[in-house]
């Protein structure tokens, strides 16, 4: 059982007015829930991490769990595991002992260990390796080893630090499924650290996006994909990346009826446009949208189609990237593998208006109420 | 203009002998792809076409010429290098210009000039001239480790790892980038990596090397459907193929893969037949596999217990145990499956896959 | 919280000063003597307020005589000058020979490299009393007693390992890739030693140019052996000050002092690539 709740938890390094590497953070992780941090190297995320498990002294803000606040507590004192990007293992100890070690100094009965151990070794499937040295163990092993001495005092949260990102892509792909099991299995509060949005798409419960030390949008994986709050995360997540192209509305009779780029109209508005949205169209706006909702083809089908030229085609087994050049900008168009196109063809560009995603140019967030309220299906 | 040619080329440090038997011929304005793990041998061979390492044996022709006795600067070649390798004391003009200020081009500075300022227009760098390699960041500093190498027009590109320590944001638009430029270029270029996406998306051909030995070369599309052997089939995809161990034995004349209870048939080849009673391994990529609830009626067909469920974008990676190999399954983010609930895997016999468990030799590929 | 912050800065301070005075107070007498006169240097208890004079200082250089003291001839523009020649010397062969063989001890492989290094090595092990025998014999046979080059000769014992094995460090820091690629952009062997090898080592050449200098400079027991009238150093020219009679102490102080200028003039010049050198890690790419 365990909550943690971030209020406005800041951290600054050096002068009271220097730059913050976390700004303002509030965030209440739920208990059983597993929250992954997502961002670019430098975002705040590990600062984050590090401040939840005591590594990293709080500059403003308080943190609780449970209700109980632990700003000041010690690491020790959190009853919370964390298993680090370099495995951190001890290096003179066996296997076994190095998962013992933690339960050994909680003066845990022996018969008691060996039980939690035999149960532990088998979750990770390192049976076959207990009584060998961390340096006779491959990168993966090692993180499995990390994992076992993590989870085997059942601690009241796991915290973890860009635990898989030292591994190759196979391995990766088996610890990601490991950890996702065991959390289900076990079902504790788990703050998960990544710059890798499959990884966080694919273990996390909700998804805590965070740039430049601030807090974009939390939500589930669906919702941050489907829904993003503003640019950033817009075009973060997804892959490949959300194309984004200058708009302007264009008015008719007084009121919003299409929107165009650089003169052309490119999608045209629905009849009832929401009242309230109307003075956010005045100020300069950006459409996103995401590579494989781009239509395509070699004829004009319709009047708000955009004429573009073929740049490059990349296939990449199970799928072909398309970049098409639209006036003086490229456009990244997801299509079937083994197409085939000639560079410099020219090809008419779709943009369906209701996977149009507007945001403010300005401050990058996203037009609220959307323009084209529609349920959002990515 | 060039063609390279690899003859029976070993490359040795002290003992350890990093390139074996090396034959391999690169065409003439080809983008030929070198794909292998980490220590494979790739950035070597690179370095020996550079010639600045050694061929221990063996010869490399350049355009049919032997460019043993060349030195580096004589054999015309210019090289992205993983680390980048930028000239830390110059600026990123003096980085670029580097190349054509060498004595044998003795380019006049005005031409200096306006080369370098295109050449950083197309990269996007042409903000940062003035600054130090160490003022860049990593995806500034290899926008600058290409300009170097495209400033000029060498007879053979070299690229190791362009992109490995870009994001992948950056990667996917440099990739992008580089594709698009290849067609400018008009020249060959050995391009090195270990992602197999990047392989795939780029080059016209695709070579597999593993512990210093190719393993086959092909277009991407080749290698990708028709692996020669087990570790090929496991160098493409994400997630990669799943494997799993039986053997072959005969079911009424007819040839299956058998592993405890489980009988797969079989499609009726002589090669297989030859193979009757020996250990195989049968191969599925993620993206073949389809999970149902109900017994499917096909016989390819295997029983599994799922082991959790993963979602990545549009897809989820669904992943199952079969007796105590872990199974992956790519598929559509549509239904939720239960901890440890049984479920089949199904498959289509087109997408099989076999190789020999000694040799790794594939016995069976896609449309087979 | 607060007061233990307090209590650490003073410490600090404390420490910081207790160094200064151990290692400068022995500068600022000096410099103090060298602005007494005569009378003032031998005062007992040594006056701390007196009227300074530059007397010794013009005594030194241009042997004006005052107090009707009896003047020392002023040889000792000679002593600088000649210690400035076999300084220079000394510092500019060793460069001119160690660069190169640090960067192949560094770069090439070829057989005995790691003995090669280690013997350069451990010329600097041995007193040089130990050596200062025998060479005293070989220079007497050869000529080479009491002359520039042969002094510039002896001083490559002290000053070419010590640089050697410093710039090897420098060459093997520089990634080979880095070479590599300017091979590739098609500069020859020598091309890219100049125009990337050495440009990188700049920190590390303006530290050993700056200590072998000093080295070269403070020799004394060389320059006693193997010097002589014509090539009497700095080091034994201030010796000089004391005679049979009497100590000229305010001279000798004022010739010390002057002594110190050509090496702090170097370390003002060079100190800017010493604090680069320092941070030459963050510009590898």
């Amino acid at each position: 059982m365990a909550e943690i709740i971030l209020d406005q938890l800041s951290k600054r390094y050096g002068k009271k007015h220097g730059p913050c590497a976390v700004k303002d953070l509030s965030l209440r992780i739920r208990d059983r829930e597993f929250m992954v941090f997502l961002g670019p190297s430098g975002c705040g995320k590990t600062t984050t991490l590090r401040m939840i498990a005591g590594l990293e002294e709080i500059t403003g803000g308080n943190l609780t769990f449970d209700g109980k606040p632990i700003n000041d507590l010690p690491p020790q004192a959190r009853d919370i595991a964390m298993a680090f990007e370099n495995y951190a293992l001890y290096p003179t100890l066996a296997v076994r002992d190095n998962i013992e070690f933690p339960l050994k100094i909680r003066r845990w009965p022996h018969s008691r260990i060996d039980e939690k151990i035999e149960w532990v070794a088998g979750a990770v499937q390192i049976t076959d390796i207990l009584h060998r040295r961390p340096f006779e163990l491959s990168g993966g092993q090692q993180q499995r080893v990390s994992l076992a001495r993590a989870i085997v005092r059942e601690p009241k949260a796991f915290l973890f630090d860009e635990p898989l990102s030292h591994l190759d892509m196979k391995q990766r792909q088996v610890m990601r499924a490991l950890i996702k099991r065991i959390h289900s299995q076990l079902r504790k509060t788990t703050v998960y650290v990544t710059h890798d949005q499959n990884e966080a798409m694919a273990l996390a419960d909700r998804i805590a996006v965070m740039h430049q030390a601030e807090l974009q949008q939390v939500g589930t994986p669906e919702e941050v994909l489907n829904n993003p709050a503003n640019a950033f995360v817009a075009g973060f997540i997804g892959e490949p990346a959300m194309n984004f192209l200058d708009v302007e509305v264009g008015m008719k009779s007084g009121r919003a009826a299409w929107i165009s780029h650089a003169g052309n109209r490119l999608a045209d508005l629905p009849g009832a446009l929401d009242p309230a949205c109307h003075h956010l169209l005045s100020a300069p706006l950006q459409a996103g949208i995401r590579p494989h909702r781009i239509e395509f083809s070699e004829t004009r089908m319709r009047a708000t189609d955009l004429a573009a030229e073929i740049s490059t085609y990349e296939s990449l087994g199970e799928r072909g990237i398309l970049t098409v050049r639209l006036r003086s900008q490229d456009l990244t168009i997801l299509t079937l593998p083994e197409q085939t196109f000639r560079k410099a063809q020219p090809l008419w560009i779709h943009f369906p208006p209701e996977h149009l995603y507007f945001f403010s140019k300005d401050s990058g967030k996203r037009l609220h109420p959307d323009p084209l309220d529609r349920k959002r299906t990515g | 203009m060039a063609d390279i040619v690899f003859r029976d080329v070993r490359k040795c440090y002290g003992d350890h002998e990093a390139i074996r038997d090396l034959n391999l011929e690169i065409r003439d304005r080809e983008f030929f792809v070198i794909l292998g793990e980490s220590g494979a041998g790739k950035t070597t061979t690179l370095k020996m076409i550079a010639g600045v390492e050694p061929v221990t044996s063996g010869e490399i022709l350049l355009n049919g010429r032997t460019i043993r006795s060349l030195t580096p600067e004589e054999r015309d070649c210019a090289m992205v290098f993983e680390t980048y390798a930028l000239y830390p004391h110059l600026s990123v003009y003096e980085n670029i210009a580097f190349p054509l200020r060498a004595p044998k081009r003795r380019m006049p500075a005005d031409r200096i000039d306006q080369t370098v300022l295109r050449v950083a227009r197309v990269l996007g760098i042409d903000r940062f001239l003035h600054r130090r390699p160490a003022e860049l960041s990593g995806g500034q500093r290899q926008r600058v480790a290409l300009g170097r190498a495209l400033v000029r027009q060498p007879a053979v590109f070299l690229m190791d790892e362009p992109l490995s320590h870009l994001d992948a944001r950056l990667r996917n638009e440099m990739r992008t980038e580089i594709k698009a430029m290849r067609e400018s270029f008009g020249t060959t270029i050995v391009y090195v990596t270990h992602d197999y996406s990047e392989a795939l998306a780029l080059g016209d051909r695709i070579a597999i090397l593993h512990r210093g030995r190719i393993e086959q070369v092909g277009t991407p599309s080749e290698v990708f459907r028709r692996p020669l052997n087990r570790l090929v089939a496991e160098s493409l995809g994400d997630p990669p193929m799943n494997f799993l161990k039986g053997t072959i034995t005969l079911d009424q004349s007819q040839s299956v893969f058998a592993r405890g209870d489980w009988r797969i048939p079989l499609p009726e080849s002589l090669r297989l037949r030859e193979y009757v009673g020996k250990e195989i391994v049968l191969g599925l990529r993620p993206q073949h596999i389809r999970l149902e609830r109900n017994r499917p009626d096909t016989p390819y067909n295997l029983h599994s217990k799922l082991f959790v469920q993963e979602l990545t974008g549009e897809h989820t990676v669904t992943s199952v145990t079969v007796g105590d190999c872990l199974f992956m399954a790519l598929g559509k983010a549509d239904t939720a499956y239960s901890l440890d609930e049984p479920l089949y895997l199904a498959w289509d016999p087109e997408h099989m896959y076999l190789f020999s468990e000694d040799t790794g030799e594939a016995l069976l590929a896609e449309g087979d | 919280m607060m007061t233990s912050r307090l209590f650490r800065r003073i410490l600090k301070t404390l420490g910081l000063g207790a160094y200064f005075t151990f290692a400068l107070g022995p500068v600022i007498w000096i410099a103090m003597m060298s602005l007494k006169d005569s009378n003032d240097v031998i005062a007992s208890p040594p006056k701390f307020v007196f009227t300074p004079t530059l007397e010794n200082y013009k005594a030194i250089t241009v042997g004006q005589h005052a107090n009707n003291v009896e003047t020392v001839k002023p040889d000792y523009p000679k002593y600088f000058l000649n210690t400035l020649i076999i300084a220079s010397a000394t510092v500019a062969v060793s460069l001119l020979l160690g660069t190169f063989a640090a960067y192949s001890l560094a770069r090439f492989s070829f057989r005995f490299k790691e003995d090669i290094a280690f013997t350069f090595l451990s010329f600097r092990f041995a007193p040089e009393l130990m050596i200062i025998l025998p060479l005293y014999v070989v220079f007497q046979k050869t000529g080479l007693i009491d002359s520039f080059s042969g002094l510039t000769l002896a001083y490559q014992l002290i000053t070419l390992p010590f640089l050697i094995w410093v710039l090897r460090g420098f060459f093997e820091d520089i990634p080979r890739e880095i070479e590599q690629a300017a091979r590739v952009d098609g500069y020859t062997w020598w091309g890219v030693f100049r125009r990337i090898s050495l440009p990188l080592v700049k920190p590390g050449i303006a530290a050993v140019v700056i200590l072998s200098f000093i080295f070269a400079w403070n020799n004394f027991i060389f320059s006693m052996i193997l010097g002589g009238e014509r090539t009497q150093t700095i080091t034994l020219g201030i010796l000089g000050f004391i005679g049979y009679e009497r100590v000229l102490w305010g001279q000798m102080a004022a010739a010390t002092m002057i002594c110190v200028i050509p090496e702090l003039i170097l370390a003002f010049f060079v100190q800017h690539y010493i604090i680069r050198g320092l941070t030459f890690g963050a510009v590898k790419g």
